[in-house]
């Protein structure tokens, strides 16, 4: 309980590879008390006016990206959007992971692989490689490092969710959870028709669920991998599957399915270390 | 070089000149234009690329950097000296590259700033008939970057763009070793792919030396291998195999 409210570092989780927070990001901006966590480019900035030193590492990372985004030429979001942006968004994907530190490599290796001619995405994390449509995963993660860590009381008008952290840890009751919804990840509390004993219920979450799920699929970064000294490479995440749909790849040639994960159930402790 | 170029040439040669030629893969053109400057002119002639040995590219810098010849001086290079070379010249004539290449190659140029009004430097840029190894569109750019500048000095320059966009280079992080030894990303076992970090996988080149012995081992007598000479092991004794002459580079 300890370490998570007072020693966690947060790993630098960014994706400025995927939608507009990156743009536009003011360096120095004074910032007013809020009860909602900022969103999108306010959210980064907020982080920015920290001072608190378990963010430092975040905040450099977030420093060097947008100094990355510069050398790179990526100025505005179609800079690396669409065909003509391609190329530019696997250079500066390479840019970032050939840059930016160790903590952040492994999260750019959980979202994204650069392939020779391609980027290739985890589905673990969405469609996008660190997002999934509208919900993008570094946004939502550091709202909800918002609503929990100290370092953002001068900017909260609130209090931080009460044994939020009891709730996530141990299945420990507790209230006050943020309205946001953990999307994919956790399916069941995104709110709608029939989600509570009412006709519809709003999505509920648990900010420490939230975070301790990202930093979790920082276990399941990838490679990308050559069988055999073949001509193609591949990408190769832990467990990702690339299904076939008579049961062997050789029946069909020309059908293309998504990946899927197929994780073991450990139902014991289990340690990692790197 | 042609017309009102050639003329001003030949009244006013150049001291010194650097003239970046080519491509390393299109190294013939380099050297043939710089053995035709040799026939024509007094001046002193360097030439570098990148497969000189590291002796002899040093031996040819030092020159680079002696006392000027009254004749002038002219080095004919690839882009191996386009970065990490302290040379500089009055006069510098290259072929068009990408403009991240460009920019390089303009340092080399009045580098300390030593060339004032009087003898103005000058950057001479030709396009080269095939744009191999580089894209066409990156030399277009380059091409398009060129025409938008008329003086290519550092202030100059700070304000333009990137020019084209440089193909992803990956550097080998922490990560990526550790992986060497680790099978968790691929769980089928397939071989990480590591091509992305070789550099320079299209150059083959090597060289071999040889000499002959009399007898299936060298005999003691036989100089020792020395600092200066590459050195092989034949069964316990070390052997001296730089001095021999014949070498051959192998494609």
């Amino acid at each position: 309980m300890e370490y998570f409210s007072e020693f966690y570092r947060p790993t630098p989780i960014v994706v400025p590879w995927s939608g507009s927070d990156f743009f536009g990001v003011r360096t120095e901006v004074q910032i007013g008390k809020s009860p909602k966590a900022p969103t999108s480019t306010a959210i980064i900035e907020a982080f920015l006016a920290t001072d608190g030193e378990r963010l430092a590492d975040y905040r450099r990372v977030i420093a060097l990206t947008l100094d990355l985004m510069t050398a790179n030429g990526v100025e505005t979001k179609s800079d690396i959007e669409g065909s003509k942006g391609k190329e530019t968004k696997r250079a500066f994907l390479a840019a970032l992971r050939s840059n930016l530190p160790e903590t952040t490599v492994q999260w750019i290796d959980a979202a994204a692989l650069i392939e020779e001619d391609r980027i290739a995405f985890n589905v673990l994390l969405g469609s996008g490689g660190g997002s999934d449509g509208n919900s993008h995963y570094s946004d939502n993660f550091m709202q909800n490092l918002w609503d929990c860590l100290p370092e953002f009381d001068g900017q909260r008008a609130r209090t931080r969710p009460p044994r939020a952290l009891q709730n996530a840890l141990f299945g420990l009751p507790a209230k006050g959870f943020s309205d946001r919804t953990a999307s994919l990840f956790n399916s069941g509390a995104v709110g709608g028709p029939n989600a509570t004993s009412g006709f519809e219920g709003d999505s509920v979450l648990n900010s420490w669920d939230f975070i301790l799920a990202l930093e979790g699929t920082l276990c399941f970064a990838g490679a990308v991998a050559r069988k055999l000294s073949s001509e193609r490479e591949g990408s190769a995440f832990p467990f990702a599957v690339s299904m076939s749909p008579v049961g062997y790849g050789t029946a069909v040639s020309k059908e293309s399915t998504q990946r899927e994960i197929w994780f073991p159930v450990w139902n014991i402790w289990s340690a990692a270390r790197w | 070089m042609g017309g009102e170029l050639e003329q001003e040439w030949e009244t006013d040669p150049e001291k010194p000149c650097i003239l970046i030629g080519t491509q390393d893969m299109l190294l013939s053109r380099a050297l043939n234009r710089g053995y035709s400057i040799k026939e024509s002119n007094p001046t002193q002639l360097l030439i570098l690329h990148s497969r000189f040995r590291a002796g002899d590219r040093q031996s040819t810098l030092l020159k680079m950097n002696s006392q000027l010849p009254v004749e002038g001086r002219i080095l004919v290079s690839t882009q191996v000296i386009e970065a990490g070379v302290d040379i500089s010249a009055r006069t510098l004539i290259t072929e068009l590259a990408p403009w991240s290449s460009m920019v390089q190659r303009f340092g080399r140029c009045n580098r300390a700033g030593e060339f004032g009004e009087s003898a103005p430097a000058r950057v001479i840029c030709v396009g080269p008939a095939k744009p191999e190894p580089y894209e066409q569109q990156e030399l277009d750019d380059a091409r398009q970057q060129l025409n938008s500048v008329t003086d290519v000095g550092i202030s100059h320059l700070k304000d333009l763009g990137p020019g084209t966009v440089q193909p992803a280079s990956h550097v080998l992080r922490r990560k990526d070793l550790i992986e060497l030894f680790d099978t968790t990303p691929d769980l089928c076992g397939a071989d990480l792919d590591v091509s992305k970090f070789i550099r320079e996988k299209d150059t083959s080149d090597s060289q071999v030396f040889w000499r002959r012995f009399e007898d299936e081992r060298p005999v003691p007598s036989e100089p020792v291998s020395g600092r200066r000479h590459s050195r092989r092991r034949a069964g316990s004794r070390s052997m001296e195999v730089g001095d021999i002459p014949p070498q051959v580079a192998i494609r």
